[in-house]
């Protein structure tokens, strides 16, 4: 995580947001988007079904990026890999209770991020019989 | 996890005939049961399985590759087989593309981290463009075993 992304560090920190302000909790803020074109938003998120990230839900994780223009990487380990492409997702070997780091980057990166969180949070959808 | 963890060489078929996806699987299962991979009997229920599987969404991940699995209690470790179609096969992939090179994967339902391990390996070695070429230009599976050998040995990737 020490990779410099031209942005001065403490903007990179999820520091305290005033929970009154209706944030989504995401550093920084949506109103950020006023003074920036390009925002760089952050989570870490734990991947919760039994299965890993094995290839559909990999599947829905890279479709869910794409949607927004924002570009999205996945770090695992100091590993980090595309969020767009199958063949990056996959190569991560996340298994149940493996930490991932997810950055996106862009205009709609808050829209981007909240999206990906909500879809490893709750599992994938649930798990269908394979 | 490498290939020759998974990958059953008698099973690998440089010439699949198939011309459409039920059959390219079902002419990918019948190479491990040749192989004494998998049980005669359990051939039909295997086929099912990967195209249920695929009905919830293709595995064909791009690049002219899919990786039709499925989860089964038949088998005890993970095993797998690669095929390859000169002229391509309509899978539905993920970019609308033909497939030519196929990984069939048939785990043990209670192994999921192995699972996960071979599919890691698949997607790393094919982001080497020149593996992903060679493999889909092979002609022997002799060609392919030493491919996949050479992919073992790191040498496609740096």
């Amino acid at each position: 995580m020490l990779r410099s992304t031209g942005f001065p560090i403490w903007s990179q920190r999820p520091l305290p947001v005033d929970a009154s302000s209706g944030s989504d909790g995401l550093w920084p803020p949506r109103s950020y988007n006023r003074f920036m074109s390009e925002v760089i938003v952050s989570k870490t998120v734990v991947v919760p079904n039994p299965q890993g990230l094995h290839a559909r839900p990999a599947d829905l994780f890279v479709k869910t990026a794409n949607r927004f223009a924002a570009s999205v990487e996945v770090i695992k380990d100091g590993e980090r890999v595309d969020g767009k492409s199958i063949l990056g997702i996959l190569m991560l070997v996340a298994e149940q209770g493996t930490q991932l780091f997810i950055e996106a980057k862009g205009h709609d990166a808050h829209d981007a991020l909240t999206a990906l969180v909500e879809l490893v949070e709750q599992g994938f959808e649930p798990e269908t019989v394979e | 996890m490498k290939f020759s963890d998974f990958i059953c060489e008698k099973a690998i078929n440089e010439k699949l005939v198939a011309e459409d996806k039920e059959a390219v699987i079902e002419e990918l299962v019948a190479g491990l049961v040749a192989a004494e991979k998998i049980a005669d009997d359990d051939r039909d229920s295997i086929t099912k399985a990967v195209m249920k599987r695929e009905e919830l969404g293709s595995t064909g991940i791009g690049r002219g590759v899919a990786v039709p699995h499925t989860k089964h209690p038949s088998v005890e470790k993970l095993v797998g087989t690669v095929g390859i179609s000169e002229e391509g096969v309509d899978f539905d992939s993920l970019d609308g593309e033909k497939v030519q090179l196929f990984f069939l994967l048939i785990s043990p339902p209670d192994r999921p981290g192995d699972h996960l391990r071979a599919l890691e390996n698949i997607s790393r070695q094919l982001r080497d463009d020149t593996f992903c070429k060679f493999l889909k230009q092979s002609k022997s599976a002799a060609n392919i075993q030493q491919l996949l050998e050479e992919a073992d040995n790191n040498q496609f990737v740096s």
